[in-house]
């Protein structure tokens, strides 16, 4: 690979499972995050706080204390885990999926709140318009709504995507830190760091995240601008 | 056929309204605020009326003692918003189409070229809507509408913000597309002028009230329309001659109207006539200027505030507006007869582009005064 001689074979690793893990992420969390931004946007009923607030949550929470909520849920003797592992011989604690789905709870709040906003944003008149044009609601949902929030949606993924490639907290305590496995680009630098000698490895690493965060931000200032340009047009 | 007993409130505003409608073409209009969108929003179904009952050719859209309540996108009601609400994510053609694509195809009326042709739109196809002009999103809106091939289509202000040519263009583009579509139409305006150049069959609407219904000239609006054809042109004196489309009454050779090159003898034409431009005299006064001189007799008189509205048959009826003062100087009573007196120029004249599409079924109904004003 054209990088060989950059970082290590190790180091090359981590970014690629770093990739792999937020991708996995926002895998995910699309699907939810339209939904319950979707909800969000657009349903009027009692209760509608409580999710809000629930989805908002892990936003505010320590990461690490979401890392300990997965355990307490998904872990080998938690309470969803327990059963996975004795129906299905499913283990996900200290796994690839187990650092995925620690970034999908922490990255979820950003997906929620890019895809509502966007949602927000396309005018319930035009929804109007298509019921009385024959569209049943899940037709309108499809043929006007996502296409009219989709920059917005675009954003969100990304944003998602961001902030997985930053996740250490939940994944260290969910996931553990383990090489090829669950070790990315964040918990690699924090191994090195621990490890006699390593500088030039924190170095590298942190140079690497460093690229990939530069990279995500412009993305998604790209994305920003285009969808901006767009609705100036409308 | 359209019957219509709903209540809503929303905050202060309350609507009642009771109308029954065998189809054609039926103009609402009212002040600012009167309910007109609220009830075309009802009969489509996107707001749901506290209580009341309503049915569309036999089938119940809204039963408030039943529970019914048929949702938009099963009732076949087609509606061009007046705020036209295209969508910014489709080309033209994909918003024209929407509806289309949506009905099923043994109920499909209209093809979209002959559509795409009578507006006029098939320069615009693969744009996208969002730069298009006033007038261009307006035809495209009454195209998705058409389309749909709708058992009523409900037209909300189609004129709205539009110029005078542009406006002029519109309201025969409506008019010629309902007439070849044979399609039952509600069109809410607050220009009287726009809706009596396409219907006769009018209901006004005051606080969320139905105050009149019926046909213009038995009802208390201020506008004679009168259906006639182009007769004989007479470019040298400025003037054609106008009869009426049907045999009547009113003799061929007396209505003048301001020469039109635009109107083609032998035409079908709609004149509009404003009730307070009738003079009314006892003899054809022969020392005047005014080109129009009909013989009639006075047979109702209606008192509306400070004026008073004859209604004179003169082969056909027209109503014309005077004061107490007059009435009381002239000595006015039902059943007199009297010469109407008007000026060429006070007739207006647009093609009639509803031929054909039949308006009348509608009156039997319609001569019902709900509000016993008359």
């Amino acid at each position: 690979m054209l990088g060989n001689g950059l970082l290590s074979p190790a180091e090359w690793e981590a970014v690629s499972l770093s990739l792999q893990v937020a991708m996995g992420c926002v895998a995910v969390t699309l699907i939810p995050g339209i939904a319950l931004g979707w909800i969000l946007a657009r349903k009027k009923f009692k209760g509608r706080m409580i999710i809000d607030a629930a989805v908002q949550l892990p936003m505010v929470m320590p990461p690490v204390l979401v890392g300990y909520l997965l355990i307490v849920l998904l872990g080998r003797e938690g309470i969803i885990g327990r059963w996975l592992e004795a129906w299905f011989g499913v283990r996900i604690a200290f796994t690839m999926w187990a650092a995925v789905i620690a970034s999908a709870a922490v990255s979820l709040p950003l997906m929620v709140r890019g895809v509502r906003l966007a949602i927000e944003s396309v005018d319930i008149r035009l929804e109007e318009a298509s019921r009385v044009c024959g569209a049943s609601p899940w037709d309108v949902f499809f043929s006007v709504t996502l296409p009219g929030a989709w920059p917005g949606i675009l954003m969100g993924s990304l944003l998602a995507f961001a902030r997985s490639l930053g996740e250490f907290g939940a994944t260290i305590m969910f996931a553990g830190n383990i090489a090829g496995e669950t070790r990315t680009v964040p918990l690699a630098l924090f191994r090195a760091m621990q490890t006699p000698g390593g500088e030039s490895g924190v170095t590298r690493l942190a140079i690497a995240a460093i690229v990939l965060s530069v990279l995500a931000v412009v993305a998604s200032e790209w994305l920003n601008r285009r969808s901006l340009a767009k609705r100036e047009v409308g | 056929m359209l019957t219509l007993d709903v209540q809503s409130r929303r905050g202060k505003f309350s609507l009642d309204v009771h109308a029954d409608w065998q189809g054609g073409m039926l103009g609402v209009t009212g002040p600012s605020g009167c309910g007109k969108t609220t009830l075309l929003h009802i009969l489509a179904g996107l707001i749901r009326p506290a209580s009341g009952r309503l049915t569309l050719n036999d089938r119940v859209l809204f039963d408030g003692i039943g529970r019914v309540f048929i949702p938009p996108h099963r009732r076949s009601v087609a509606v061009a918003f007046q705020d036209d609400r295209l969508w910014p994510t489709r080309s033209v053609r994909g918003n024209l189409l929407y509806g289309y694509q949506r009905t099923p195809k043994a109920r499909r009326r209209l093809n979209p070229e002959q559509v795409i042709d009578w507006l006029e739109l098939e320069p615009l196809l693969d744009r996208r809507v969002t730069h298009l002009s006033g007038g261009e999103k307006r035809r495209i809106s009454l195209g998705r509408a058409l389309l749909m091939s709708p058992e009523l289509l409900l037209l909300d202000e189609p004129t709205r913000g539009l110029d005078s040519r542009m406006c002029d263009r519109v309201l025969s583009l409506i008019g010629r597309s309902i007439a070849a579509a044979k399609m039952p139409t509600i069109m809410v305006s607050h220009h009287l002028e726009h809706l009596l150049r396409l219907t006769d069959q009018l209901l006004m609407m005051k606080s969320g009230r139905v105050v009149s219904h019926g046909a213009a000239h038995t009802t208390n609006f201020t506008m004679n329309r009168l259906p006639l054809m182009v007769q004989a042109h007479d470019p040298q004196a400025g003037m054609m001659t106008l009869a009426p489309q049907r045999p009547s009454g009113l003799d061929p050779s007396m209505l003048h109207a301001v020469f039109n090159p635009e109107l083609a003898v032998g035409e079908a034409v709609v004149a509009l006539l404003p009730s307070d431009q009738i003079v009314l005299a006892t003899d054809p006064v022969q020392t005047m200027s005014m080109q129009n001189r009909l013989p009639g007799r006075i047979v109702k008189l209606i008192e509306q505030g400070e004026s008073i509205t004859c209604l004179i048959d003169a082969g056909m009826t027209l109503s014309a507006t005077i004061t107490r003062q007059a009435r009381q100087n002239f000595d006015v009573r039902e059943g007199m007869s009297i010469w109407c007196l008007f000026k060429a120029s006070a007739l207006d004249v647009y093609a009639d582009d509803l031929v054909g599409f039949d308006t009348s079924a509608a009156d039997a109904s319609l001569i019902v005064d709900e509000s016993g004003a008359m």
